[in-house]
């Protein structure tokens, strides 16, 4: 099935009427096809709001009492801190060996406090890479959660190209995030810049590189001056550049 | 997300008393059953605090997905239950019913909704009524539209036809709402 074909059969398996056959072709399609995936997270969207044209009913105070309860009682323990917690014990117990013996355990021990040192700063990189990372996933999150995320695609200028991508903001939030797949590669000291287009001004929204041609720039918007008409990506030195050269992705946000 | 991934509790009532009653109503609109309603939305947020990461951010947006996962397990339940008699649709005076300003510590989410919910109101009233009906058959009453087709007594053709165009003006309808600025 093409691309044509499978968008036909969106707005029936969003709102969970596509029979088995057609459903899982679609989930197939989708799976390769940014395209069609963007078009279903739309019809998904559109048949979740459906959920709002009931009236709200008040959930009784009973169950956010019992939701709470199990929550307490299927409490697990934070990974970070339960590694902590096992590595000081176990220099504690070197530490606590006899007089008679520190001398002979005094290598053993400089051993141990050198792995634990090297321990600590292993942990401390990885956590300060998992920081930036969840902070980048954290402002993502914050624009797809948004009450009023909206989205719109970016189509490549070169019709020969698969570059996709596709741009969520929210308006209460200011905030903006690009998720792109099938960029063209990078040389050496090259970097993806994004742009907002604000009449005739281009506004710098930010960097980023890719990892398999799959890459995401979170952005704040509350800055750029006036409406912006449309959004593009270009690939710039990795200093970013003021102006565009040539931007491969571009899309005009609607009137 | 981040500090409920971390499992923080603080973080996680915040996220009931935003959607609890959306999760519970999309339930009870499905189901129509009090009690059932409150066993699947107490799964539901168990489910999203022993699993925070069964969200994924790059699939679209927290809201759409917790009414997606809702509707489904309750449709689901339906399906396991055999209780899909007949379905009947929100009467006229429920769905003129404004929504609620429900949790005061988040105006500007509720706001949105209420504002939201106005727009998809209207637009669902927009709709011709066999258009409108066949989506919220498909929708809230968990049926195919093979399924639709032989309770409307219809064509298939004629129901997927009624869905695509009734989804197509919903959709038009909540764009209008949408423009950066």
């Amino acid at each position: 099935m093409d691309c044509e074909q499978v968008r036909e059969l969106l707005d029936a398996y969003a709102l969970g009427a596509a029979d088995a056959p057609e459903a899982a072709v679609i989930e197939g399609h989708v799976a390769d096809c940014i395209r069609c995936w963007s078009s279903l997270d739309e019809a998904q969207r559109v048949a979740a709001s459906l959920a709002l044209s009931s009236a709200l009913q008040k959930a009784p105070r009973s169950l956010r009492d019992r939701v709470l309860a199990e929550t307490e009682r299927r409490r697990p323990a934070a990974v970070v801190r339960a590694r902590t917690r096992w590595l000081w014990p176990a220099a504690t117990g070197v530490l606590v060996a006899g007089a008679a013996t520190a001398a002979a355990f005094a290598v053993v021990l400089q051993g141990e406090v050198n792995d634990l040192r090297g321990d600590r700063d292993r942990l401390t990189t990885d956590v300060q890479d998992a920081g930036a990372v969840l902070d980048e996933q954290r402002q993502l999150m914050a624009v797809l959660a948004a009450p009023d995320a909206s989205q719109i695609n970016l189509e490549p200028a070169d019709a020969g190209s698969d570059a996709l991508a596709v741009y969520y903001w929210s308006r209460t939030t200011g905030n903006g995030a690009l998720l792109s797949n099938n960029l063209p590669p990078l040389e050496e000291g090259q970097v993806y810049q994004v742009w907002l287009l604000t009449g005739d001004q281009v506004y710098d929204a930010g960097t980023f590189e890719s990892w398999n041609g799959v890459g995401q720039l979170s952005m704040d918007t509350k800055d750029v001056p006036g409406r912006p008409a449309g959004i593009g990506v270009s690939i710039e030195d990795a200093t970013g550049a003021e102006r565009p050269r040539e931007m491969f992705l571009f899309a005009e946000f609607p009137r | 997300m981040r500090r409920l991934f971390y499992r923080d509790r603080r973080a996680f009532e915040a996220i009931y008393d935003r959607f609890g009653d959306l999760v519970y109503s999309t339930a009870l609109r499905v189901l129509r059953d009090p009690h059932m309603a409150e066993d699947i939305s107490q799964e539901i947020f168990v489910r999203l605090w022993r699993k925070p990461d069964s969200y994924v951010a790059e699939r679209g947006r927290f809201l759409t997905w917790l009414i997606s996962v809702t509707r489904n397990r309750a449709v689901d339940e339906l399906r396991s239950r055999g209780r899909r008699q007949r379905y009947e649709t929100a009467s006229p005076e429920e769905q003129q019913r404004e929504l609620p300003a429900g949790n005061a510590n988040d105006p500007a989410l509720n706001a949105q909704l209420a504002e939201e919910a106005r727009t998809v109101r209207a637009a669902l009233a927009g709709l011709p009524d066999e258009q409108r009906r066949a989506i919220e058959l498909a929708y809230f009453g968990g049926l195919t539209q093979q399924e639709i087709s032989q309770r409307l007594d219809q064509p298939l053709g004629t129901v997927k036809t009624r869905i695509r165009l009734g989804m197509q003006k919903l959709r038009a309808a909540l764009a209008q709402e949408k423009r950066p600025e």
